[in-house]
């Protein structure tokens, strides 16, 4: 009897062991990499978070926009963003902009600059995106999410591009907040 | 004497089965109109954020709680609930998404401090007098097309929408200028009709 307990016990903790250490795919089309290099078997496999969504982005997300890193992202922020014609811009929820962010951005979530979303007009025109001024007056906006795993940002890059934004105006920062943070930079709540 | 005896005792019988069965007693008690219930208002049309559910949990809770202890019905317990319904997940609900995308739109214009005045192209007043005008009116102004010769009304469709099965639809919309389907003639203008 106790050992048709335990076997139950042990049964009903079983399919938690996976899920702790979870093989998920590098892209949607590469599960592990796999090749010979001069007879030797060499492998690259990734555990985490489901992919997809949480797939390893490119380096390039859309054909004009550029890939930034961290220099890059203050230097936006002490010449783009201080003058008034850029907009450092998290994509992530709101909930966790408003835990920490980098200092100056400002939320504009990935859901609201998708197709789907029937208010992404106004949102556009607030970006200056579609206004009378034109190009002249549609904001640089750089773009980030939580690192180079998560969909959020490269999603809305191709989002607003493919609604007709810009490429050259939008920078796409892809080590996130993790990279950011990895490497020491400071963070602030978002407002 | 003997007859009187036996009525008495009948009439003991029946009065001692009465008391002890109450055949009307218990069909009282199940009569509905005894009961005093209320009818549950929807109050979710004039306050969306009303949680029936939590209202109900803490009704449960002060049942559950016996009057000898009112200090059971502890607020921690309660706040949970209260907090597992502050963080809005963007979620594809027309209004949950309206309701971000407006926030959004507000912190924007508070970081680039290009908030528009009220009414004016670009303020939240005219996106909404806008959009109201938009569902109203359908769009503002009638599309129009001319017909080019050689046109049918499915390659029009074909053509305007991408879609050929908008054809019924833009007949529909020209019936007063259109004899029959085939009445096209190249030169007419014809109302597109909105999707």
């Amino acid at each position: 009897m106790r050992n048709f307990l335990c076997l139950m016990a042990a049964t009903a903790f079983l399919p938690s062991v996976p899920a702790l250490a979870q093989d998920s795919a590098i892209t949607p089309d590469l599960p592990r990499f796999e090749t010979n290099l001069s007879g030797l078997a060499v492998s690259v496999t990734r555990t985490g978070p489901n992919c997809p969504p949480a797939c390893i982005e490119p380096l390039y997300v859309m054909d004009g926009v550029q890939t930034v890193a961290e220099l890059d992202v203050i230097e936006f922020l002490d010449v783009t963003a201080s003058n008034g014609t850029g907009l450092l811009v998290d994509t992530r929820a709101q909930t966790d902009f408003a835990k920490a962010t980098l200092p100056g951005a400002v939320s504009v979530p990935a859901a609201t600059v998708s197709p789907e979303n029937p208010y992404r007009g106004d949102l556009l025109a607030a970006l200056g995106f579609g206004g009378q001024g034109g190009s002249a007056s549609t904001y640089t906006l750089l773009v980030f999410d939580q690192n180079a795993a998560s969909p959020e940002a490269a999603q809305a890059v191709r989002d607003l591009v493919q609604a007709g934004y810009p490429a050259d105006k939008i920078l796409y920062y892809r080590a996130g907040i993790d990279g950011w943070t990895a490497l020491g930079l400071s963070t602030q709540p978002g407002t | 004497m003997i007859r009187a005896a036996l009525y008495f005792i009948g009439f003991v019988a029946v009065t001692a089965a009465l008391i002890f069965l109450q055949p009307a007693a218990k069909s009282f008690d199940d009569t509905p109109a005894q009961a005093v219930t209320r009818n549950e208002p929807d109050l979710t049309a004039i306050a969306p954020d009303y949680d029936a559910t939590l209202e109900r949990r803490v009704v449960a809770e002060m049942v559950e709680t016996p009057d000898t202890a009112p200090v059971a019905v502890d607020v921690p317990d309660l706040a949970p609930v209260t907090a597992s319904r502050q963080p809005m997940p963007p979620t594809a609900d027309p209004s949950d998404m309206r309701a971000l995308t407006w926030d959004t739109v507000a912190r924007l214009n508070a970081a680039t401090g290009r908030d528009a005045p009220a009414g004016r192209p670009g303020s939240l007043l005219h996106t909404i007098i806008k959009r109201s005008v938009e569902d109203a009116g359908q769009g503002g102004a009638i599309q129009r097309y001319v017909v080019k010769p050689g046109d049918s009304l499915i390659s029009i469709a074909q053509e305007v929408y991408g879609d050929a099965n908008m054809t019924g639809p833009l007949y529909a919309a020209n019936q007063s200028l259109l004899s029959g389907p085939n009445d096209l003639k190249a030169g007419q203008t014809l109302i597109l009709p909105n999707r």
